[in-house]
């Protein structure tokens, strides 16, 4: 079949399109990479005034939630938090983002607090440590404080049910 | 009212500037050219399109103070960007690596050239029919 010569500029565009098209997601990988470790954060413990660093604990299930009492989704993802944290052996850790310890109190009292422990990150150094985009973020550790999962965004009831699962595959896994 | 378009116009193009020189510098002048040259390497991960130092997110904000920190601490520039290609992907970075998947980005300059190129090439009469 023979080419007809004016079509190449639409051919030419279309390549070009494509070409773009492809490089606009040239790096795709996760900021944590699964099955990297998750980093050793510096944080202050909600009541202490003098921050420390936190690691993650090895022998539990660890999910680590970044959240805000001034974000609207992780207030919509509340619950899904709650139901997580009812689950045997895992341990949920909440860090607050940008949050003053007054308002941080005041939004647990008002909508339960569903943490194992809840840490404050106030000048943003775990959050950069952690690749962190925004609120709310949410780090699924296995027991060696690996990461196994990274959520952007609110947890909605899927993706809950889908971290259960994996939380109950893990506890029934054989051990190596 | 034209007076007061053009105040305002200033003060809102201002704003971004005057929100940078409102941090704490560094005392040392040349390890603060250093994080000032890393702020425009670097990207806002939450406005894209926007380097470190055009951003006023709170993110930016607070990556440019570790920016600072790790500056101060004695990091060399190469070392800052590792860090923060190592949490954030080369995506962080304003001008994109040469690698594989960016090398048609890389290209493309040339290609549009080379398609200009041809499209403007003389014809002779009776060729466009």
């Amino acid at each position: 079949m023979k080419m007809n010569p004016r079509h190449f500029p639409l051919l030419a565009f279309l390549a070009l399109a494509l070409g773009l098209w492809a490089t606009m997601e040239y790096n795709p990988q996760p900021t944590l990479p699964v099955a990297s470790t998750m980093p050793v954060l510096t944080l202050q413990k909600l009541g202490e005034s003098q921050p420390r660093d936190w690691q993650a604990p090895t022998g539990t299930i660890t999910i680590v939630n970044f959240f805000a009492t001034w974000c609207v989704p992780c207030l919509a993802e509340h619950p899904q938090i709650t139901r997580l944290s009812k689950l045997d052996g895992v341990e949920v850790v909440g860090i607050a983002w940008n949050d003053p310890e007054p308002a941080l109190h005041a939004w647990l009292a008002k909508h339960g607090n569903p943490f194992d422990a809840v840490w404050r990150d106030t000048t943003g150094r775990s959050a950069i440590a952690a690749g962190l985009r925004g609120v709310p973020e949410t780090f699924v550790l296995d027991g060696e404080g690996k990461v196994r999962m990274h959520v952007r965004g609110a947890i909605h009831e899927a993706k809950a049910a889908e971290i259960e699962a994996l939380v109950k595959e893990w506890q029934h896994a054989p051990a190596e | 009212m034209r007076l007061l378009s053009n105040i305002l116009c200033a003060l809102f193009l201002a704003h971004g500037a005057v929100a940078m020189t409102l941090e704490a510098q560094l005392p040392d002048p040349v390890q603060e050219q250093t994080a000032q040259d890393l702020f425009h390497e670097l990207r806002c991960i939450v406005c894209e399109g926007q380097s470190l130092a055009e951003s006023d997110a709170v993110l930016a904000q607070q990556m440019r103070a570790e920016i600072r920190r790790r500056v101060a601490e004695g990091d060399s520039a190469a070392q800052v960007k590792a860090y923060f290609v190592q949490h954030y992907g080369t995506q962080i970075l304003q001008r994109p690596p040469l690698m594989g998947s960016t090398l048609f980005l890389w290209a493309m300059p040339v290609l549009f050239l080379l398609v200009g190129a041809w499209l403007l090439r003389p014809r002779r009469r009776g060729d466009s029919q």
